[in-house]
């Protein structure tokens, strides 16, 4: 509870000066809205939001869609039992105020999203099984456990300040995209493709490419002397001790190698189809 | 999991979808391949640290969602500005009771 008020106190501060006129401005008879965290969809939303919510900070709506949520004052007049909370915290925003001003997050960390990812996932799970916020969250509880800190963006966003960025399930790669990571691994970064990652075009439609898709073809030099295999993992389901399957010193390495010449690019085969 | 090298960076690929013990042996691997350091440092369970990042100074927000008192080591350089814990003279713990919170800042060199 504390920190949704926080985060509500926090935009209501930052719209302080529109949301003060607009408060003197609203009147009480407006349909009840909202005060935080309680409109489920967008279309709920008012357009100038924290003006309306602001209004109920007064008091709850005797009349209103929402009568019991999110008012300061109750119905007969007097302070609700979140009020000394919310005083607590808005005393406490008020103090670090002058620490906090200026600074935003930083991370060494960052997993990447985009939106036609998702929904050409949403499309084609292949399993009911398959839950993509669950996908996410396998990343990021051991993710954060480590770094302590980490930031989930659009994939197209500035990623040259993260040690390390991470893609859960990049399906959708076009060759911009592809292109700007590209730039992001070449400058130092470390990049890692989760599973169904590189599979498709901005059109949703298959890249006759194999995994990475766009990514799988810049090489210079080709594939032998920059491509190895180096984690040994059995699948989910199975026993999770690591175990060898592939490595340089193996006899197998040699299905490393490219089967063409580079300069043949682009090739139809990414890293997967190499390893047959 | 094939790894490659381009330019003077890594890229990798996860073919597969890893358990969470497995997860976190490979989460573990990587972190430590890209040099990535917890912001804040050694915290117990249930403690949650976010670092910003202003013109001289990092600052620390530390909030214990856990349900017991959390003992914790407190930076070099640190100044609380605000919390549920006090420092006592001349030491780095503190605890911070459930639902605590700290704020702290800390100023570069």
């Amino acid at each position: 509870m504390r920190r949704q008020i926080l985060q509500a106190l926090a935009v209501a501060v930052l719209c302080g000066g529109a949301a003060a006129r607009a408060r003197a401005a609203a009147p009480l008879s407006l349909p009840g809205q909202p005060l935080m965290g309680a409109a489920w969809y967008p279309e709920q939303w008012p357009e100038q939001r924290w003006e309306v919510d602001l209004s109920l900070m007064q008091a709850a709506g005797l009349n209103g869609q929402e009568q019991y949520h999110g008012a300061i004052v109750g119905p007969d007049g007097t302070p609700l039992p979140i009020d000394p909370e919310i005083r607590r915290t808005a005393d406490e925003f008020h103090r670090a105020a002058p620490a906090l001003a200026g600074t935003a997050p930083r991370s060494q960390v960052a997993l990447i999203l985009t939106c036609d990812s998702r929904w050409a996932i949403d499309f084609q799970p292949h399993t009911v099984r398959y839950n993509e916020l669950q996908v996410l969250l396998d990343f990021y509880r051991p993710l954060l456990a480590a770094a302590q800190s980490v930031d989930i963006v659009e994939a197209t966003a500035p990623l040259d300040g993260y040690r390390l960025v991470i893609a859960p399930a990049l399906n959708v790669l076009p060759q911009e995209l592809a292109d700007h990571l590209l730039a992001y691994v070449r400058q130092g970064g470390h990049l890692l493709l989760g599973p169904r990652s590189g599979m498709k075009n901005e059109e949703d439609g298959l890249s006759p490419e194999r995994q990475p898709g766009p990514l799988a073809v810049p090489s210079v030099g080709g594939w032998s002397s920059s491509m190895r295999l180096t984690a040994r993992f059995r699948c989910r389901g199975r026993s999770e001790r690591a175990m060898p399957i592939y490595g340089p010193s193996s006899s197998r390495s040699a299905m490393l190698r490219p089967r063409r010449c580079c300069t043949m690019a682009p090739v139809m085969d990414g890293w997967m189809g190499s390893l047959r | 999991m094939i790894e490659r090298r381009i330019g003077s960076g890594t890229l990798d690929y996860l073919g597969a979808l890893l358990g969470p013990s497995l997860m976190q042996k490979m989460i573990g691997r990587l972190v430590q391949q890209a040099g990535v350091t917890p912001v804040f440092g050694p915290l117990p369970a249930g403690v949650e640290a976010c670092r910003r990042v202003g013109e001289g100074r990092s600052v620390f927000v530390l909030i214990n969602h856990g349900t017991q008192d959390a003992a914790l080591d407190l930076p070099d350089r640190t100044r609380i500005v605000l919390g549920d814990a006090t420092r006592p003279p001349g030491q780095r713990r503190v605890t911070l009771p459930p639902q605590g919170i700290l704020v702290l800042v800390r100023l570069r060199s």
